[in-house]
Parts: C-alpha cells; sequence; structure tokens
C-alpha cells in the first residue's frame, strides 16, 4: 500500500494536496455551529449528482413521456420514489444549507478582505444554483412547472425592444414546449453541475489559499509558532472532518425524516398543483415558485408603478436581479473596521436581524395573493412594498450604517464563546 | 444557538399557519394507511365504480396487488374485467371520444387525484352529490357546482336534495345538503369481500334485488 502510494506520489502530488488542503491546513479552533453548512452543502451536492445520475437513467426528457416517466419512476422503478423523493427534498435542503451558509458570512464577516474572491465565487454558485433548480423543476413536467417556466421566461419580455426574441430565443419556440423541456435537461444533467463542480473546487482552493474565518472574525494567521503554523490553528484532518461528519449525520437525520415522512413538506417542497401534467389550456389558479424563489418573487411584484414611461414589470424585473446583484457588492459595501457581529455595534446588529426579518416575511408573501390580507392592517402588496424597502435599505445604507456603528475592540486571539 | 432553535421553529410551524387560511370548508377524513382491508375494500370500490370512466393510468394492476398484498389470483379474478395482464397500467375501458361526446369532457385520470386535491376534498366531493333535474345527468354536486359526473355512489348513499337554510350570523344563504329522500336499502352490504362483476352499470344489482 505505502509502495503504491509512493508510486503515485512520484507521478502525482498526491502526498501534496492531502497535506495541503486536509492534514495541514489549519482552521480556526474556534469554530462554531455555523461552520458545519460549507461541508453540508458539499454533501447535498454529491448527493443530488448521484440520485440525479439514477434519475436520468428512467426519466423521459419528452413533452409526451414526462411527466409519465416520473411517475413510473415513483412506482415501477426499484427505489425509484427513494431517488426521486431525495431528489426533490435535496433541492430544498440544499438552499436551506446555502442560505444558512451565506447567513453564517454575514454573521462573521467571512465575505471581508481577504476572502472577497470567496464570496464572489459563492455568489455565482448561488445564481447558478437558482438556474439549477430553475430548470430542474420543469423536468416532471407538472402543470406548475409548466407555468412556472411560463412565467419566468417572460420576464425576459421586459426587456425593451428585444425582449420577445428573447423570450423565444429561450424558450426555443412560442411557448414553453418540447423544445424547451429538452434544452432545460440538458443545462440541468450536463452544463451546470459541470460548471458547478468547478466552482466548488475552485471556492475551496481560494478559500485554503487565503484560510478560513471564524467567530471571531480576526486572522489566525497573524500569530504564528516557528514551523509556521497559526498557534489558533488546528489541521482540518482528523479534527474538523470528525466534527463535519457528526453534523452530516444529524442533518442526514433529518433530511431523511423529511424524506420519508413529509417529502412534499405540506406542499412547500412539492406542490399540489404539479401532481397534474403541464396542460396549456389550464392556468393553475395561484402561479408561485418554490419556496426558496419566493423573496425574489415577492419582490418582482412589489415594483407596481410604471417610471420613466416604462411599465413596472421592467422595473419590477430590474429590482428583483438587482436583489441578487447587490450580493455580490456586499464585501465593499461594508465598511465596518471589525468582521463579526460579536464586536459590532447596535446598528449592524439591528440591520441583519430586519435583513432577515424582510427575507422571510418576503419569502412568505411571495408563496400568497397580493390582493389578501394575510398579516394584519395592510394587504400583502403593501407589506411586500414595505419589506421590499427594508431588504434593499440593507444594501444600500450598508456603507454608512456600519462606519457610524460603535463597535468593540477585537481580540488577539481567538475565544470561546 | 438558542435563537437559531427559535427559527427553526418557526421555519417549521410556517406551512400550518399557510395552511390554516383555506377557504373551502371540507370534511376531514382520515385513511389508516395499515388498515390493509380497508384500502382493498377501497380498491374494489374504485375499480368497480372509478375505473370504468377514470384512468389510473400511471399505475400498474401488479403494483396495485402488491402494495394492497392482494394476491395474483385474486387479483385476476375480481379486479381486472377487460382482459388486460397484471403488469399493464389500470387505464380505462371508455374511449377518449366518446367520453366526451357522453359527458362534455374527458374524465380526469386519477392516479394522482389525492396529491392534486387532497383525501379531504375527494371525501367530501363523493359525498356531497345531490338531485338536480336542471343538470343534464340528474346530479349535482354542493362542492363542485355543475360536475359533470353523475352520483356514481348512489347506490351505496341513497340520494339527497340541497336544502337551503340561511344562516344566523352574516344572514347570507348557506346551502347545505341534506338527507330528504331517504337511502334506499343498502343493498350492496359494504362488509362482504364480492366484487361486483358488473363494471359499468353499479346500479343493477340493485334493480336485480
Amino acid at each position: 500500500m505505502v509502495r503504491l502510494l509512493n508510486w503515485l506520489d512520484d507521478r502525482f502530488p498526491i502526498r501534496k494536496l492531502w497535506d495541503e488542503h486536509l492534514a495541514k491546513y489549519y482552521a480556526p479552533k474556534n469554530f462554531n455551529f455555523w461552520f458545519y453548512f460549507g461541508s453540508l452543502a458539499i454533501l447535498v451536492f454529491v448527493l443530488q449528482i448521484s440520485t440525479g445520475i439514477f434519475l436520468t437513467m428512467h426519466y423521459k426528457p419528452s413533452s409526451e413521456h414526462a411527466f409519465a416517466s416520473v411517475e413510473y419512476i415513483m412506482r415501477d422503478v426499484p427505489w425509484g420514489w427513494l431517488l426521486r423523493y431525495m431528489h426533490s427534498v435535496g433541492a430544498s435542503a440544499f438552499f436551506i444549507v446555502i442560505y444558512l451558509h451565506m447567513f453564517r458570512a454575514l454573521l462573521y464577516g467571512s465575505h471581508r478582505a481577504p476572502r472577497e474572491f470567496v464570496w464572489l465565487l459563492g455568489c455565482i454558485m448561488y445564481v447558478l444554483l437558482m438556474a439549477e433548480s430553475f430548470m430542474g423543476y420543469l423536468l416532471p413536467w407538472g402543470n406548475l412547472s409548466y407555468w412556472g417556466a411560463q412565467v419566468i421566461i417572460s420576464l425576459f419580455t421586459a426587456i425593451p425592444w428585444v425582449g420577445d426574441a428573447v423570450a423565444e430565443w429561450l424558450r426555443g419556440d412560442y411557448v414553453v414546449s418540447d423544445a424547451t423541456l429538452n434544452r432545460f435537461f440538458a443545462f440541468h444533467v450536463a452544463l451546470i453541475p459541470l460548471v458547478l463542480t468547478g466552482l466548488v473546487v475552485i471556492h475551496i482552493l481560494a478559500l485554503h489559499a487565503v484560510g478560513s474565518n471564524n467567530p471571531d472574525g480576526i486572522e489566525i494567521k497573524k500569530h504564528k509558532n516557528e514551523d509556521g503554523v497559526p498557534i489558533d490553528g488546528i489541521p482540518f484532518h482528523p479534527y474538523y472532518t470528525v466534527k463535519d461528519l457528526f453534523g452530516a449525520v444529524v442533518f442526514l437525520i433529518l433530511f431523511l425524516g423529511v424524506v420519508f415522512f413529509a417529502p412534499e413538506l405540506f406542499g412547500l417542497f412539492l406542490e399540489r398543483a404539479n401532481f397534474e401534467p403541464a396542460n396549456l389550456l389550464k392556468t393553475p389558479s395561484d402561479i408561485v415558485p418554490l419556496w426558496y424563489f419566493t423573496p425574489f418573487y415577492s419582490i418582482l411584484r412589489a415594483v407596481t408603478y410604471p417610471l420613466f414611461g416604462i411599465d413596472a414589470k421592467f422595473w419590477g424585473v430590474i429590482a428583483m436581479g438587482l436583489s441578487i446583484v447587490l450580493f455580490f457588492f456586499l464585501p465593499w459595501l461594508d465598511r465596518s473596521p471589525v468582521k463579526s457581529i460579536r464586536y459590532r455595534g447596535w446598528m449592524y446588529k439591528t440591520a441583519l436581524t430586519l435583513f432577515v426579518i424582510s427575507f422571510l416575511i418576503l419569502g412568505y408573501l411571495g408563496m400568497r395573493n397580493p390582493q389578501n390580507t394575510d398579516l394584519f392592517l395592510f394587504s400583502n402588496l403593501v407589506w411586500a412594498q414595505i419589506f421590499f424597502f427594508v431588504y434593499f435599505g440593507f444594501f444600500v445604507l450598508m456603507p454608512w450604517y456600519t462606519k457610524w456603528d460603535k463597535t468593540k475592540p477585537e481580540p488577539d486571539r481567538v475565544t470561546f464563546k | 444557538m438558542k435563537r437559531f432553535i427559535a427559527f427553526l421553529l418557526m421555519v417549521a410551524t410556517a406551512p400550518w399557519c399557510m395552511a390554516s387560511s383555506e377557504n373551502e370548508p371540507l370534511d376531514p377524513v382520515y385513511i389508516n394507511l395499515s388498515d390493509t382491508a380497508s384500502l382493498q375494500r377501497g380498491a374494489r370500490l374504485f375499480i368497480n365504480y372509478c375505473l370504468s370512466c377514470h384512468s389510473a393510468a400511471y399505475m400498474r394492476y401488479r403494483r396495485m396487488a402488491q402494495d394492497l398484498d392482494i394476491s395474483e389470483e385474486l387479483l385476476k379474478k375480481n379486479l381486472m374485467f377487460a382482459g388486460n395482464k397484471p403488469g399493464d397500467l389500470m387505464r380505462t375501458t371508455m374511449p377518449a371520444e366518446y367520453a366526451k361526446d357522453w359527458f362534455g369532457v374527458v374524465p380526469p385520470d386519477l392516479t394522482l387525484i389525492a396529491r392534486v386535491r387532497k383525501p379531504d376534498w375527494i371525501y367530501t366531493y363523493l359525498r356531497n352529490f345531490y338531485l338536480d333535474d336542471s343538470s343534464p345527468s340528474g346530479w349535482n354536486n354542493n362542492l363542485f357546482q355543475n360536475v359533470a359526473m353523475p352520483h356514481v355512489l348512489y347506490g351505496l348513499q341513497g340520494s339527497q336534495r340541497l336544502v337551503s337554510k340561511s344562516s344566523e350570523g352574516d344572514g347570507k344563504p348557506v346551502l347545505v345538503v341534506g338527507f330528504v329522500v331517504p337511502a334506499e336499502k343498502r343493498i350492496l352490504e359494504r362488509s362482504t369481500l364480492s366484487l361486483s362483476q358488473d363494471p359499468i352499470y353499479p346500479y343493477k344489482r340493485i334493480r336485480a334485488e
């Protein structure tokens, strides 16, 4: 075994890679709960790829057979139901894990210098993940899949002059059809997973070049011993491989609990209207995207005023795009001298809390009819408009409130809380 | 950590908060998925009363039999009438163009109907047919107004008429279905496992008695 390893090592830097990324990658010793979600995201990614490969073996990407082939997987393919539910629940789990992973960055300033590139790569991957799930959602060819795709693609018609042509080019038809299904299938199973895999590797390489952040938001590389090892760092393997393994077990208990006992999660992960095959003549009463898109959908619908002679739909699309694009700029919008929320003042803490609340409420409102009054006092639309400003306020006002905020002094060495 | 648990609780309870705002008043039904005998009776009723017009075309006879613990012998003898094989999909024998002609619509496939609607909806729907002379089939439904489907389970439930009743609260008239026409003799005994050999005309047995 050792000889085989030596043989390999002479031809490929296997020991060097092992050391650099696992055995001698020194991660801060004070990681807490929030630092599980990176490795969990990799776990979910691997689960999605592996269940997806087997689903591809039985799925038929054609408008005539797609819906029936999913039901065939559910009933006739041995263990097909498990593959399908793991994949559909996995999609939602992926977003839960990624949202918590991103929230960790906002808590402890993981997106700040010197980790801006890691953050940018993450943002690109997030956008790709949205594209991946949107295209995957069309594949079962349910009625909501169909109309969801119809609505989202029609957003491109809001582009002045060329909008209709762009939408037609994306669909490959005048309506969402077999041509659309086939290209979405190609993107969903080949192009996007391929690009995502590459970006995951670069994301980790970039992280390992600058080193992991920690709940104190201070750089452990400032204090090294005579061997050049950070004093507050511990080798990723075995310390964090074991910790992440524990996280993976807990995650899988929750994940499989949903897979086995509530795969639809009360219509949140699989919607009722999607158990009907796609029907061009039957528009579902409420066309809503799955829960992970609803905050952005709310923002889209919140814009109801035409500006500069261009109709509201266009500005809604711009606002929705901006609500995602603004994440890319966070490392430069934040002017605070400290990174971690532990040493920030009340302003950032309030802003972040309001942001999380607005994200959740916009998400809730995105699933409801805007004309209803599901909260109190105002209609859903008005509430969405209020939280629209809270959401954007978090980003737009950030350069000021982070600068004025009274911070506490950062410790010299990492602490445990 | 405490705050995170609070957050998780909030997320976990969100679906219930949202589910509470449904507006259709449905009669609740509890389906016990481990009561195999009940599920088998359900399959018998489904095949005798529903499958002649509706299909369950994403399901195979054998899959159903295996899931409900029905032997292939019993399946072939009692639940398959159209010369199918156990590996066949549960399609309807009624051609779609005839169905369109007779009912105005093709009866929808029912494989996933409980997931599209919900069990409570189906339970309420099936029990809310009432006599209506103005409708082509002679039946109407209190949950699904002007539905093309007649009251197929008439022989099991009996017939009922619509009784209108004004409610005390907001003064709006509320339509309720009540048993004014007494149920005829319940001829099909629910407890027996005998299966109707005559799926197209379930009423015939009533007349025969």
